[in-house]
């Protein structure tokens, strides 16, 4: 999280940046993998700065450089851009030289099989793009965390987006967004992931979600809808809170959130899209995960979510994190 | 005590600008990333290339 900041928009790095094909990706699933990509994944990694090391907190997070088939060039895990210049640099060393050969190499696997969940991208459905934030608070954390901000997407099928408008869309028409999709914003998105990675909540953690739509304007081929609800979350268990400081002394511990949603969105009628969309979720959070690092900081305080339409870019085609808990990779 | 729906728009708004990351949060987007290691190898291999990979728990350009 902190790289985003401090690394990739030093001018230094950018323009080594430049030389190289660009690719950001999870880690986990490629490091515990067994299919084509993690593989490959997996043969880079090993000869990378976390190379061999086998404990449970043996993470494989940094930056690697490394050609097609594999071979490394360099790898860092860091947030000093001096330190990720050096690395970009040593690769650049390294790739010059190689062969004319060895830098024409592809993979020895086939990667054309591996299925990933980018592809059951909703292309004709809803895809939103939901930021988190701390709300203003009196002595809020004066580092990074003070300014920590996170975000993940929601998917929506084509049929479940036309579930976000009331039926006969005639100015005062209402309706309730089917409990599913509303618990599939609570349960993945609306969660207290500012700082860092937490958990999905399960669906028996879920007191009340639900959402509300009414039409307050329309003009036939257009209308503009109004949605207001509510969540709340809470989940009790025995779990590490200090990510791996305490992983082998986890604690009996409470997280939760609740909020109000309320906010509007423009309906394309004959399309059947949302073609604006914009719901803010306010309210408070309390508790602490593993990886969140709210050790420190389990009281309630107020969050804020903003839940917005996703852009065309390709990094607005990252899928939700939580996207296997959808099932939709299940299905004929 | 209801809110007068200017004054609600004007919370909406304050709300909404705060969450938004501002433009020089959002620059780490900016390079142009791929976002599947497996297509970056092909594009590697298609340009002759060497790839840099961002890799981290939780997608680097999403939740993480």
């Amino acid at each position: 999280m902190i790289a985003r900041r401090f690394v990739w928009p030093k001018e230094q790095i950018q323009d080594l940046l430049a030389n190289f094909v660009l690719v950001a990706d999870e880690v986990h699933r490629l490091q515990m993998g067994s299919d084509a990509e993690s593989c490959l994944a997996q043969k880079i990694f090993e000869q990378g700065h976390f190379g061999g090391q086998s404990l449970r907190t043996a993470t494989r997070q940094g930056i690697y450089a490394a050609t097609a088939d594999g071979r490394l060039l360099a790898s860092v895990n860091t947030n000093d851009p001096e330190r990720m210049a050096e690395m970009l640099r040593q690769a650049l060393r390294e790739w010059e030289a190689l062969s004319e050969e060895e830098r024409r190499r592809g993979p020895d696997v086939d990667l054309s099989e591996v299925r990933r969940s980018e592809d059951w991208y909703p292309e004709d459905g809803l895809v939103l793009r939901t930021f988190s934030r701390d709300l203003p608070r009196p002595q809020a954390s004066e580092d990074w965390r003070g300014q920590a901000w996170n975000q993940d997407y929601a998917w929506f099928t084509r049929e479940e987006a036309r579930d976000f408008l009331p039926d006969g869309p005639v100015v005062g028409a209402k309706g309730s967004v089917p409990r599913e999709l509303v618990e599939r914003l609570a349960r993945f998105n609306l969660v207290d992931n500012v700082r860092g990675q937490v958990p999905e909540f399960d669906p028996d953690d879920l007191r009340c979600a639900y959402l509300e739509s009414e039409v307050v304007a329309s003009d036939g081929t257009s209308a503009t809808v109004r949605f207001r609800g509510q969540t709340e979350a809470e989940q009790e268990g025995t779990w590490s809170v200090e990510g791996f400081r305490d992983m082998e002394e986890p604690n009996r511990q409470r997280r939760g959130v609740r909020l109000n949603l309320s906010g509007q969105g423009e309906f394309d009628i004959a399309q059947g899209r949302l073609t604006r969309f914009e719901i803010l979720a306010t309210g408070t959070r309390f508790g602490a995960s593993q990886f969140n690092g709210r050790h420190d900081d389990r009281e309630e305080s107020p969050i804020g979510f903003l839940l917005t339409l996703a852009g065309n870019s390709l990094a607005e085609r990252v899928a939700p994190s939580f996207f296997y808990a959808y099932g939709w990779d299940r299905r004929e | 005590m209801t809110q007068s729906p200017a004054t609600h728009n004007e919370d909406f708004n304050r709300l909404r600008e705060h969450i938004r990351p501002k433009a020089s949060e959002l620059e780490f987007e900016g390079p142009q990333w791929g976002t599947t290691f497996r297509a970056a190898v092909d594009e590697a291999v298609r340009r002759r290339m060497p790839i840099l990979f961002w890799a981290m728990n939780g997608h680097p350009l999403a939740c993480t």
